[in-house]
């Protein structure tokens, strides 16, 4: 029982870093009248902290530093104590009054009470029933639980057997945040206990949850926030699903951060450029990175982010999101295209570390997608088209009952609303998902293994990376601006 | 145009017309909320406190006995998961019944305070799902039109939830099958979800080989769990460049490429293994004649199935290297 008591204290201290880490980000970035709601501050915490934890070990150890077990005390008892004295010194840096985008002449609704107390046991649940169970799927221990393992007992990322390319170890080019979230646990329980270990992903959960409901009952209501977070929550690929959060693979964990990569991007498309805009972009792209660290369809979906919002912003010429009074196309379309030179800056800054390291690491069975990447291969691989595009469609409609409905939402949603879909941030959340489908069907043209296999078998949890984004378009296509609750809603 | 974001004499709530075109439907409304949560708290308070009660009273025993004469007989894997999902299930109701018994009476008591709640959240998602078709000026174009809308919404999101609440269900149900198998148990006791036969390798390995040492293995099989099970050891395996990114197929349905032992390239050779390990399963790599050709293996195999004349389908043959003088 050591590792449960050990998980908890793990995620109380990354939670905690997080928290501090946002609350510097918001000093430096954002105008001190900012305010933003707890449970905003709460979710972001959460998976900025998670982020920062392992990045800082992975650097520490980068530069030489032993990954062990004082190393994660270390890191623990100073987010702990940071947290607590930020808490008790400053209990009022991030004001934690609800003030909304959307004017709200009172706190939330009984709509948005019942959808909280749901979703308060809906995460309940997910942490009780991922830790019913030990890792057991191939990916979680062929790929990450090996990796993090290996990283405990060896106490640095040179461990000469993650450099062996005949170690057996599947994908050893993958990033390693799952196996330092694991290792991290290991560390300061002092033992390898890989159920205890998988608290992470249920806490990831939690975070997405918490930060898509505060950022859409800022932007429009609680009412509204909390019943479109209700719908994340919900969508069973994601949660209760055997290969969501519930299991230590890495497509729950890229839904995640991808998800609240683009959630960070259109909201800040829709603050007038600035300090608060600037802050979007900033944690973007920090979440952006993070998902890079996580799987390597990281990469597509840092192009995706930037080619959806390249487009967009020639779709709409120039006029993205939210414009200075009286500012010009030019002008707004040069602030854009300032932001995706600094979004990409960021992003690549924060992944420089990984990428160096990444190249000492070995090939073997990694698939090499943008070294395939040609012309050539793309015209001679046309033809997969006819099997891979049915499928992904098959997949998202046809087979509802198993994965969920967010893709039917999603048409239902551009289909009632299509003024407001296609336009602004909502049109750069359609190409996002566009081309993050795209990305997929080219992976399966470039791919050195059986179409049909390698599609067939992946298409289910690559989609679930796209759930959060389409509910996202859902709520950003049903929301409402401004909302005044009636009379008599709350008793 | 469906314009949700048009002006708020638009968009702004009317409790009235929302619900019910008259008052009368909208009293009819809150009498059935409270009397649903009157009904459900009842429910709730009568039904934990009996579910709760007979489970303590009933010895767990005789619930697995009744459990597993209702398994079939002939399915051993059966009669376990009926065995350990009674036993699971009977410590929820005991637990879960005292606190849906709690949670019925709290009800019963707050249900006046209770009831505004669900009235409010009813109306809160009649109006969040509310849409109005209007013109880019803001002009309703058609009342029928926003019915039509805001009743698809309705639908959509009500069908998205309800299909939650199903598979929460099932994800409940498979952890009371789950729960024989894994209980609080971790994964280096269980072995989870892998073939009898890498069961039967990893723990031979742990047996046979010391902590630490490195094992070079030769195997036409995908050796991820054993290199994952036998940590602290070391496992390195030259993988046939034709099987690199093909996925294994249940039962050796499957049958992948792979180096024999004479085979190896010489660099492989450069890991300095202190053991060297030949696993075959497929068909087209086991020699009958040697799969009782590892005496030590054999003798394992056997007394850890309790089958004293077990001959094994696949090949295993472990060797300390370098070879010394005398080993076979």
């Amino acid at each position: 029982m050591m590792g449960f008591w050990m998980a908890i204290v793990a995620m109380a201290a990354a939670t905690l870093t997080g928290w501090s880490l946002l609350i510097f980000i918001e000093r430096f970035l954002v105008a001190r009248s900012t305010t933003r709601h707890w449970v905003e501050v709460l979710g972001v915490s959460i998976l900025l902290g998670m982020a920062f934890t392992t990045a800082g070990a992975f650097v520490w150890s980068y530069f030489g530093g032993r990954l062990n077990a004082r190393f994660s005390w270390v890191q623990v008892v100073m987010a702990l104590v940071v947290g607590v004295v930020r808490f008790s010194v400053r209990p009022r840096a991030l004001p934690l009054a609800a003030k909304p985008v959307a004017a709200t002449p009172r706190g939330p609704g009984a709509l948005a009470r019942v959808c909280q107390v749901a979703i308060g046991l809906m995460i309940a649940l997910a942490f009780a029933q991922t830790l019913l169970t030990p890792q057991r799927f191939w990916d979680e221990r062929a790929i990450f639980a090996i990796k993090g393992r290996v990283l405990y007992e060896a106490e640095t990322i040179y461990a000469p057997e993650l450099r062996h390319p005949d170690f057996v170890q599947y994908h050893p080019q993958y990033p390693v945040l799952i196996p330092l979230l694991e290792r991290h646990t290991y560390a300061l329980s002092g033992e390898v206990c890989d159920r205890w270990a998988k608290i992470w992903f249920p806490l990831m959960y939690a975070g997405l949850v918490l930060s898509f409901a505060g950022v859409l009952s800022r932007r429009f209501s609680p009412d509204e926030g909390w019943l479109m977070a209700t719908l994340l929550a919900t969508v069973p690929i994601l949660m209760p699903d055997e290969y969501g959060f519930l299991c230590a693979q890495a497509d729950a964990p890229m839904a995640c951060f991808h998800g609240l990569a683009v959630l960070c991007l259109w909201d800040g498309f829709q603050e007038p450029p600035g300090a608060a805009r600037r802050r979007g972009l900033f944690l973007a792209a920090s979440f952006a990175a993070t998902a890079l660290f996580i799987k390597d369809e990281g990469k597509a979906y840092l192009l995706v982010d930037l080619i959806a919002w390249g487009l967009a912003l020639l779709l709409v010429r120039g006029r993205l999101g939210t414009d200075q009074p009286g500012e010009g196309r030019i002008r707004s379309a040069s602030r854009h295209l300032a932001g995706m030179i600094g979004f990409t800056l960021v992003a690549c800054t924060l992944v420089i570390p990984w990428s160096l390291h990444r190249l000492s690491l070995p090939t073997t069975t990694e698939m090499h997608y943008f070294e395939r990447l040609s012309a050539s291969r793309l015209i001679e691989q046309w033809a997969t088209l006819k099997w891979s595009i049915p499928h992904l469609l098959h997949r998202m409609f046809g087979e509802w009952s198993t994965w969920g409905l967010p893709w039917w939402l999603l048409l239902i949603a551009l289909v009632t609303a299509p003024r407001r879909s296609l336009a602004g941030p909502q049109l750069f959340l359609l190409l996002n998902l566009l081309g993050s489908l795209a990305a997929f069907v080219v992976a399966g043209m470039l791919a050195p293994a059986e179409l049909e296999e390698h599609l067939g078998g992946s298409s289910h949890r690559y989609l679930m990376q796209l759930v959060p984004v389409a509910i996202l378009f859902v709520a950003g296509a049903w929301g409402r601006a401004s909302f005044f609750p009636p009379r008599g809603d709350r008793p | 145009m469906y314009s949700p974001n048009g002006n708020s004499s638009v968009t702004r709530f009317e409790p009235e017309a929302a619900i019910s075109s008259s008052d009368q439907s909208h009293s009819a409304l809150v009498r059935g909320v409270r009397c649903g949560l009157a009904g459900l708290a009842l429910l709730g308070a009568v039904g934990g406190t009996l579910l709760s009660g007979l489970a303590w009273l009933i010895p767990t025993e005789v619930v697995q006995t009744w459990a597993v004469e209702r398994a079939n007989p002939a399915d051993a894997y059966a009669q376990f998961e009926a065995h350990g999902m009674a036993e699971a299930g009977q410590w929820a109701a005991r637990w879960m019944g005292l606190g849906l018994a709690g949670l019925g009476f709290v009800l019963w008591r707050k249900r006046a305070r209770v009831a505004p709640w669900i009235e409010g959240a009813m109306r809160g998602f009649w109006r969040v799902t509310e849409g109005t078709v209007t013109t880019p000026s803001g002009q309703l174009v058609s009342p029928r039109l926003s019915l039509a809308v805001s009743t698809l919404k309705r639908i959509a999101i009500v069908s998205a939830l309800l299909l939650s609440v199903g598979h929460w269900g099932l994800a409940l149900r498979k952890r009371f099958r789950d729960w024989p198998y894994y209980r609080l148990n971790d994964g280096d006791q269980v072995l989870p979800n892998i073939s009898d036969s890498n069961r039967e390798v990893i723990r031979y390995l742990q047996r046979a080989t010391p902590d630490n040492c490195r094992i070079l293995v030769v195997s036409d099989q995908k050796l991820f769990f054993l290199s994952y099970y036998l940590r602290p050891r070391t496992l390195y395996h030259r993988m046939h460049p034709t099987a690199e990114h093909l996925i294994p197929r249940a039962n050796q349905a499957r049958q992948l490429a792979a180096y024999r032992l004479d085979e190896l390239p010489a660099d492989v050779w450069e890991c300095q293994p202190d053991y060297v390990l030949e696993y075959f399963e497929g068909s087209e790599y086991v020699d009958k004649a040697r799969t009782t050709e590892d005496r030590d293996w054999l003798a394992f195999l056997r007394a850890y199935s309790g089958d004293s004349s077990r001959v094994p389908q696949y090949v295993v043959r472990l060797r300390r290297w370098p070879l010394t003088e005398g080993q076979p």
